[in-house]
């Protein structure tokens, strides 16, 4: 079974590889690959409800509901209202006029459009094409598209209340409205991580492609792959903590796939990193060109100051090893920002963890996984803190990376609550 | 029964979680929408979505006023009370590649800033708006943006309403003069005669004119009007004022000849304020600056920028310290307060006069922060006065710059920063 989610996804990403291409063959590509995505859009939509229809008529009746609550969501949106949507919406908007992504980020004029990388503005890019009212909308679509992807490849066995009690979850998760309304590249970034947890916790896998084709889609919607290495881990640690033996086979397939996957997430970045640094030099000497375009019709008398300020050395902060108080301090300081938004929902997947260990014993283990995301991402901030002294000021980005709380929060409820009926029933 | 146990157990559990969650979910979208967009989409029309901020409209001043050629445009202090005051944001709504955007001030006279590291390699700092070549004109939470400035080639706004008293004569024989006609002198503006009000619809700074049958006097000569004859009568002619911060405007400054020129006759003043202007800009010889302010003053001597006029038409010369004293002496004259940085005047005396003393106390708003860091920037020598250092740090206190510098802070704000970590 495709992964119909993940397929679109793909098609999305392609202007990403056409940078390097430039000129009027990009731009070729591009106006082709518009429609294109257009046509993944439909096809995998069409797929989606075809096998839905064919094998799991509930899950199609669960899918209507979720495409229901989108659509209501979608009619009462009310407008763009976060810098984030600006951004992504603005790279689009150049694309359509300079013609590729390249000419858009060219023509960018601040460099802080590269603060939001293409991806998630690429994956809503149809709603352009399809004249829809705002890129939120077509967010929306996608959302549906996953639910639709996630029941049709991962889900197809699950039982109706537990697919019911999944997405009731996942609507009311703590801040899931308000990442749905403005800041989509989190959101997607979730949806992908949380479907490295899921596969395994619902008794399905993920095939090789689709580990190496996620791994890409996590750091072209964010470019760190060390922070894409916290979901490939604790996807492979699901897929093994799920496996019915373990053994060296197992063992073998689950480092293999997790490497390949880590390969293509450091790839992946290293072209983005690289692509990104030619487009903003490009873009510098695009401003530097309109600078020196503007014939400064006035002569003036310039008023020239000088400021000395204290030798660099006074001024430079120290880097903290990385076992040190600074780094406890930060792991700290990043534990309290999680708890400070998902109190409710860390509580929840430690006590689905306790739970499925005390009912499931060795089998409950796949249950304590989803827990190490949000530990992973607060360990991580160690490190962070390590290249960049002033990392309490992002406490705002930790908080929406962790918006993969409630997710894996809503699923682990769910996979506990399908298990402990399968075995009710045995 | 007692296998279910555990079944219900988890029903009731998740019944309680999803109460819980639900409980907080804050949406952000409006209840009453649906309806409606449904009703507009059934009839083929696109629902049209609210935006919070103002920029975009920006984007269609752009197309309205058909600029051509790249645009270096000025923006409001980044962390002023006003949604255009993020070049960030603003560029996002921007449309256009060849605009580039700066939290600048005004851009004329020119600035430059730089900070050097002792025993660093590297300009650390470094502030240069000697390109730009418009700067926009907004309502920045009180006050209109800039609050200074000097002259320039041609205003540009959206739409703006302007209704003015319809000016009567009275000819020889004491009967009243109506007019016949009016006229404006761009293609962006339109004006209708309503009785005793004309509406002009405005889109650039320029006259209006009505025409009258014979010659008088203006029946109000106080009213801000100038009479001149014409071949088969007379005209008057009237220069509204700069848009206020009730117009709401949205506009720029355009310090380059970018929009089209004024197309129909235009009354002898309106050419010499033209070239007024571009002569500061241009830095044409301060004799016919200072010639040009005069005629104009004759010409139309209730002209609305004479004030101002004639400290800029002194600009850069020996006389320039004595004309912007005296005018600031006075009252507080905001559009060309920052120009102190320009003169050669004493702390002394600068400190004593009624913008500094008008300062209100704690923290500063718009106005008081453009005039406390225009002296911190004139006074910069003076490291040790205790009222430039209170400045300084009120300035500061204002934006980021309290806790972290950040270069696209506005640049004189990033000056009285650099000047407090100057110090020893």
């Amino acid at each position: 079974m495709i992964d119909a989610f993940l397929a679109f996804f793909l098609v999305s990403l392609l202007p990403i590889a056409f940078l390097g291409i430039g000129g009027h063959t990009e731009h070729v590509l591009f106006i082709g690959w518009r429609w294109l995505q257009v046509v993944a859009l439909f096809a995998s939509s069409l797929f989606v409800v075809y096998q839905l229809a064919r094998r799991d008529r509930r899950g199609l009746a669960v899918l209507a509901l979720v495409v229901v609550g989108v659509a209501y969501l979608g009619l009462s949106y009310l407008g763009i209202a976060w810098d984030a949507q600006i951004e992504y919406n603005r790279v689009l908007q150049l694309a359509q006029r300079f013609g590729s992504i390249t000419e858009a980020y060219r023509h960018g004029v601040t460099h802080w459009i590269f603060g939001y990388p293409p991806g998630a503005t690429l994956s809503v890019a149809f709603f352009l094409t399809l004249k829809m009212i705002s890129p939120n909308v077509a967010q929306g679509v996608l959302l549906a598209l996953w639910s639709g992807s996630l029941l049709t490849r991962h889900l197809r066995h699950v039982d109706v209340p537990t697919k019911i009690v999944f997405f009731v979850l996942l609507a009311t998760g703590t801040q899931l409205m308000w990442h749905f309304a403005y800041f989509y590249n989190n959101l997607f970034y979730a949806l992908v991580w949380a479907t490295f947890v899921f596969a395994p916790m619902f008794g399905s896998s993920l095939r090789p492609w689709e580990w190496c084709g996620y791994a890409l889609v996590l750091v072209w919607l964010r470019p760190q792959w060390q922070i894409a290495a916290i979901p490939i881990g604790v996807g492979a640690l699901a897929a093994l903590a799920s496996a019915r033996t373990w053994n060296l086979r197992v063992l073998r397939d689950t480092i293999l796939m997790m490497t390949a996957a880590l390969a293509v997430a450091w790839l992946g970045s290293t072209y983005w990193r690289s692509a990104s640094a030619k487009l903003d030099e490009a873009m510098s000497r695009e401003n530097a060109d309109v600078i020196a375009n503007i014939t400064a019709q006035q002569a003036s008398p310039v008023l020239e100051i000088d400021v000395h300020t204290r030798p660099l050395a006074q001024q430079t902060t120290t880097v903290p090893p990385f076992l040190s108080r600074e780094s406890v301090d930060a792991v700290v300081w990043a534990y309290h920002v999680t708890a400070h938004a998902y109190s409710l929902s860390l509580v929840v997947l430690a006590a689905v963890a306790t739970l499925a260990l005390l009912i499931l014993r060795r089998r409950g283990l796949v249950f304590v996984v989803p827990l190490l995301s949000p530990i992973g991402i607060v360990l991580g901030t160690a490190a962070f803190a390590h290249y960049y002294a002033a990392y309490r000021a992002n406490s705002w980005a930790l908080e929406r990376l962790q918006i993969i709380t409630p997710i894996l929060a809503a699923g682990s409820v769910a996979a506990l609550h399908w298990t402990v009926r399968q075995r009710t029933r045995a | 029964m007692k296998r279910q146990l555990p079944i219900v157990l988890s029903w009731i559990a998740i019944a309680v979680l999803a109460y819980v969650q639900a409980r907080d979910v804050k949406l952000p979208f409006d209840r009453k929408l649906p309806r409606s967009n449904l009703k507009l989409l059934l009839h083929k029309k696109k629902p049209k979505l609210s935006n919070v901020y103002g920029e975009r409209l920006v984007d269609d001043g752009l197309a309205a006023w058909k600029l051509e050629g790249p645009i270096h445009l000025a923006l409001p202090p980044m962390y002023a009370s006003s949604p255009y005051a993020n070049a960030g944001f603003l560029s996002s709504f921007i449309n256009h590649g060849e605009v580039i955007l700066h939290n600048e001030p005004f851009p004329h006279p020119k600035l430059s800033i730089t900070e050097t590291i002792a025993g660093g390699s590297d300009v650390a700092y470094h502030f240069d708006n000697r390109s730009t070549n418009a700067a926009l004109y907004v309502a920045n939470g009180a006050d209109v943006w800039p609050l200074g400035y000097t002259a320039w080639y041609d205003m540009v706004t959206l739409d703006r309403i302007v209704d003015v008293p319809t000016p009567r004569l009275i000819d020889g024989s004491g009967q009243l003069v109506e007019p016949t006609a009016v006229r404006t002198v761009h293609p962006l503006n339109k004006v209708t005669i309503y009785g005793d009000t004309t509406r002009a619809e405005m889109g650039h700074l320029s006259p209006i004119i009505w025409t009258f049958p014979t010659e008088g006097k203006l029946l109000d000569p106080s009213a801000g009007y100038a009479v001149e004859s014409a071949a088969d009568g007379a005209e008057v002619s009237y220069l509204p004022p700069l848009p206020s911060r009730f117009d709401r405007p949205v506009g720029m400054l355009l310090l380059a000849p970018m929009v089209a020129p004024t197309t129909s006759d235009a009354p002898q003043w309106w050419s010499l304020d033209q070239r007024f202007r571009r002569a500061v800009l241009e830095r044409r010889p301060t004799a016919e600056r200072r010639t040009l302010v005069h005629e104009l003053a004759k010409a139309y001597p209730t002209h609305p920028f004479l004030t101002h006029y004639r400290i800029v038409a002194d600009f850069g010369d020996p006389r320039f310290d004595a004309t912007w004293l005296r005018a600031q002496s006075e009252k507080c004259e905001m559009p060309s307060w920052y120009l102190v940085a320009w003169t050669h005047l004493p702390w002394s005396t600068v400190r004593h006069l009624p913008c500094l003393k008008e300062l209100p106390a704690g923290k500063l708003d718009c106005r008081g922060e453009y005039i406390a860091e225009s002296v911190v920037l004139a006074y910069r020598a003076l490291r040790d006065d205790q009222q430039l250092q209170d400045l300084a740090s009120r300035v500061v206190d204002r934006s980021y710059l309290r806790s972290e510098f950040r270069s696209f802070n506005y640049p004189l704000s990033d000056f009285a920063y650099l000047w407090l970590k100057a110090r020893p």
